[in-house]
């Protein structure tokens, strides 16, 4: 990330969040480790800058229209639990923890029958804790340092609700934990700042389920700043799915910053379907040898969404594998971006990285920028990059039409088959299903 | 692995094989950059008002600019001021014959492998030889003119045909396109000039060699190809240049203009000074190089062998704008001990049912750094465009990078682009296969990168694709391990 730029663009814009931090989060009067890591976050958010197109990262993606609007903080609005059922996916056993504006819902939680070794506090109790103190702290000081970012710093800035996920060792989570943000936007535009550090510990195995959605009935402006973070110990596994589907106005930034040990694994799955712009940073740093990385995503935009998914594959050790498949759909006024970097350093030989991206563009206005991209420093390896960007072959419309389907149905099925291809990889059935229905019901629309 | 080791060693200590340095009188200008200059220059070509201007334009625009700072390469900052921007070898009389062109110059270009003498019977190319920004002797220019086609030096066609200049100067490269062709286009020297008239197939392969020879001078070169409708025509351009230490800069700017139907094949086996083993020396290669595709049905192909400067970025690139029209960019791009490559293409669909190729193998070696930087941008209205790339990256050793920047961005729902790369070092099994026939490893290696290259080499005109192979060979003895 560029910091030199001569002048700030979005300068007015920056001033509105720190007022708004100023409006809230420094009101209060005792100062908790948590209120000290939000006051530096935001220190430091004053000190950069927000990026224009003019910064590689953000070439293909204006933050113009995210910050230009005048936030507020999300309020608590009640929700009752049936309302939850749209948004769960059926059959799916699963802890929840419920955010509806981004604020706890502890009467829709149920995070309480955990099993032995898995805990789940809130962030601030965590930096309390004698166990779990010091990681914690380790993990903000990271996501302070490690990069500048300045939704990473508005992110902690903000992060009153956030959580901390802890595995002890040799701890097997069969439930997943699924944390629903709920979003009931209104007249004035909302800010929510969520922040999850996952610690796994070693042989530990968890999987949690990220599912971002707006409430029916409620249309507005808003904004999910959102952040995780991943520190998965030698062989331990650790399964992350990210559902997005939100409302037509919500925008959503999402960092993923994952570190794993030597013969563990991290996984993402990513759906994103819904927002006017979603811009998705998913970074993993590998720290052991032996271990594996996969992710997979499915994005589907019409109207005028804008959807951007960046990856990022830092391979720094020897003997690690990786694979990376996104496959999306972008019609109507949308625009898509894939971004996929790979990085293999000088010491990582024997390393395996595989990276496929394929798209559709479907309507004359949509647009597809896609940069895949391998930086490789180390001789030993096998990498391979492929991207495509095209059309449904009109071959096979024809043969489903030929066989008494109609064009929409032909086109439909045609598409379902050609995202369908990574819902394959979702271990969780519950989960992959419930996907395929989400997909299904925005070709519908 | 040892043996290897013990080659790698040789070949990093030898010297490069191109590195003398001939003593012909130069007339030169004295080192810096103003608008002095410019005007000298321009003077001293005895150029009309209009490209005068033109450069005094394009120097008030590079003022404005700012050398870019993207490309993947790493070098100190070029002082622009400590440069001679016009060294032209002395004008005794003009020769009519290659008896009266000084024969310390004849020999420079027999080190070089070009016999000037030979060439017209031998080899059917016609050398238009550039040294240090003068075209000394144009050969074969009156049987091409039999046919209507000029061959020339730039600054003779300015004199002799300054209406096709004017049209097409700065047509496909604006002089204010980037930093280095700006700079070009203020103070350059001078350059190559074809012009192939309507339905005429050039019957040889037209050649310029360039070479940089005066010490610390910058090299300006500026070739401009139109090909009229229904012509075709196969261009070769060679590079070397003495052994020098100080980095010299050369910025060329080259311009092809298709019309309809016609065809420009574009070649370039590039082996400047890559300096020597510690990265001191050699030349900046920043080259701005494209071809307009105006007519339909037009094609354009760009086909380089890169294995030479210490510091290279281009990308030759094809404007597609005529329906029907065809690009094509095949590279090679090799860079050993502590060169650096950042090159590749860009291909613009504008025109409809428009194609476009691109086939680039990196090879690295050493502590090299070699990026494939490109663009494959399909237009709003360029329906049924297709794209077809592959970029792959060959790493030997394990001090050296091999990156890839693709930018595919597609505007258009008929478009077809694919794009693959793969990154992978020579296979142990297909060494080992090799060897066990009876052939060093050495040898396996070369056959090895010459298969890799294979499609390459094919697209190259004969006598150039023997070079290139050698000049591989060269370039990677040895860097096996």
């Amino acid at each position: 990330m560029s910091t030199t730029v001569v002048e700030d663009r979005f300068a007015v814009e920056k001033q509105r969040f720190l007022d708004l931090f100023e409006k809230h989060g420094a009101a209060t009067g005792a100062v908790h480790p948590l209120q000290e890591y939000q006051q530096r976050a935001i220190r430091q958010a004053g000190a950069l800058s927000f990026p224009t197109r003019r910064d590689e990262e953000w070439k293909y993606t204006s933050i113009n229209r995210i910050v230009q609007q005048e936030y507020q903080l999300g309020e608590q609005v009640a929700v009752s639990a049936d309302a939850l059922s749209p948004f769960i996916p059926e059959g799916l056993d699963a802890h929840l923890i419920v955010f509806v504006n981004g604020v706890y819902q502890p009467q829709l939680s149920d995070e309480k029958t955990l099993p032995k070794g898995m805990s789940v506090l809130k962030l601030e109790d965590a930096l309390d804790s004698d166990q779990f103190g010091t990681v914690a702290r380790g993990e903000l000081e990271k996501m302070l340092t490690e990069r500048e970012d300045i939704f990473l710093s508005l992110n902690l800035a903000f992060s009153q609700h956030s959580l901390f996920f802890h595995t002890a060792k040799n701890t097997q989570a069969e439930r997943p934990v699924y944390i629903l943000h709920l979003a009931a936007p209104g007249g004035t535009p909302i800010y929510n700042s969520h922040l999850n550090i996952f610690v796994a510990e070693e042989s530990s195995e968890f999987t949690v389920i990220e599912g971002q959605f707006q409430l029916p009935g409620t249309s507005g402006v808003y904004f999910n700043n959102l952040a995780n973070r991943a520190l998965v110990s030698p062989n331990a596994h650790v399964h992350h799915y990210c559902l997005q589907n939100e409302g037509e106005q919500g925008f959503v930034i999402n960092n993923t910053d994952a570190a794993h040990d030597r013969d563990s694994t991290f996984n993402n799955y990513t759906i994103d379907l819904g927002g006017r712009i979603v811009r998705n940073n998913l970074n993993t740093v590998h720290l052991g040898s032996n271990l594996t990385t996969n992710y997979y995503g499915i994005y589907f935009g019409n109207g005028e969404q804008h959807i951007d998914n960046h990856t990022f594959l830092d391979h720094a050790v020897p003997h690690c594998q990786s694979n990376e498949l996104y496959k999306g759909i972008v019609t109507d006024k949308a625009r898509g971006v894939f971004n996929g970097k790979v990085l293999v350093r000088q010491d990582a030989q024997k390393t395996n990285a595989f990276q496929q991206s394929s798209s559709l563009v479907l309507s004359n206005k949509a647009q597809m920028d896609s940069k895949p991209q391998l930086e490789i420093f180390a001789d030993d390896v096998r990498c391979s990059h492929g991207a495509t960007i095209g059309q449904l072959d009109e071959d096979s419309v024809f043969y489903l039409r030929s066989r008494g389907m109609s064009d929409a149905a032909a086109r439909a099925m045609l598409q379902f088959a050609f995202i369908g291809e990574v819902l394959g990889h979702f271990p969780n059935q519950a989960v992959s299903t419930f996907g395929a229905k989400m997909i299904a019901e925005k070709f519908g629309a | 692995m040892s043996d290897s080791m013990q080659t790698l060693e040789q070949h990093t200590r030898s010297d490069y094989k191109y590195g003398f340095s001939s003593n012909i009188e130069t007339d030169k200008l004295p080192k810096g950059l103003n608008e002095g200059t410019v005007r000298a220059i321009s003077k001293k070509k005895n150029e009309p008002e209009w490209l005068t201007e033109w450069r005094l334009k394009a120097y008030e625009q590079f003022l404005e600019m700012t050398e870019p700072t993207w490309p993947n390469v790493d070098y100190p900052p070029v002082d622009l001021q400590d440069m001679v921007y016009y060294a032209a070898p002395k004008k005794k009389k003009k020769l009519n014959s290659l008896d009266e062109v000084d024969p310390e110059l004849l020999e420079t270009f027999n080190k070089l492998g070009i016999p000037l003498e030979e060439q017209k019977m031998l080899a059917g190319v016609a050398v238009d030889a550039v040294i240090d920004s003068v075209s000394v002797k144009t050969t074969y220019k009156e049987k091409l003119a039999e046919l209507g086609i000029i061959f020339c030096s730039f600054s003779e066609a300015v004199q002799e045909h300054p209406e096709l200049i004017k049209r097409y100067i700065g047509s496909v490269v604006p002089a204010n396109d980037n930093y280095y062709a700006a700079l070009n286009s203020a103070v350059f020297s001078d350059g190559s000039f074809v012009y192939i008239p309507k339905g005429v197939k050039c019957p040889m392969e037209l050649s310029t060699y360039f070479r940089i020879n005066e010490r610390d001078t910058g090299q300006f070169e500026r070739t401009l190809i139109v090909a009229e409708e229904g012509s075709s025509v196969s261009y070769l351009e060679g590079c070397t240049a003495p052994m020098r230490d100080e980095n010299q800069l050369h910025a060329a700017v080259v311009e092809l203009v298709a019309m309809d139907n016609a065809t420009i094949k574009y070649s370039t086996v590039q082996n400047w000074y890559p300096g020597d083993k510690d990265g001191k020396g050699g030349i900046y290669n920043f080259v701005t190089k494209r071809g307009l595709c105006k007519g339909v049905r037009s094609k354009i192909t760009w086909t380089q062998v890169e294995t030479g400067s210490a510091v290279t970025w281009k990308y030759p690139s094809c404007v597609l704008l005529g329906d029907y029209s065809v690009g094509e960019f095949y590279s090679v791009a090799v860079t050993n001990n502590k060169q650096q490559a950042d090159t590749g293409t860009k291909m613009t669909h504008i025109g409809k049912n428009t194609r476009s190729t691109i086939i680039s193998k990196g090879i690295s070696a050493g502590y090299s750094h070699n990026s494939y930087r490109g663009l494959v941008k399909i237009g709003k209205k360029a329906e049924n465009a297709h794209n077809f790339s592959v970029c792959d990256s060959l790493l030997m050793g394990d001090k050296c990078g091999a990156h890839t920047f693709p930018y595919l961005e597609v505007e258009n729902n008929s478009a077809k682009v694919e794009h693959e790369a793969t990154t992978s070092k020579i296979g142990e099994d297909q060494l080992f296969y090799l060897m066990q026939r009876g052939l060093s490893e050495e040898d396996a290696v070369n056959t090895i990168v010459n298969g890799y290259c294979k499609e390459v080499f094919n697209e190259l005109p004969m006598e150039f694709a023997v070079e290139a192979q050698k000049l591989l060979a060269i370039s990677l003895e040895g860097s096996v391990g």
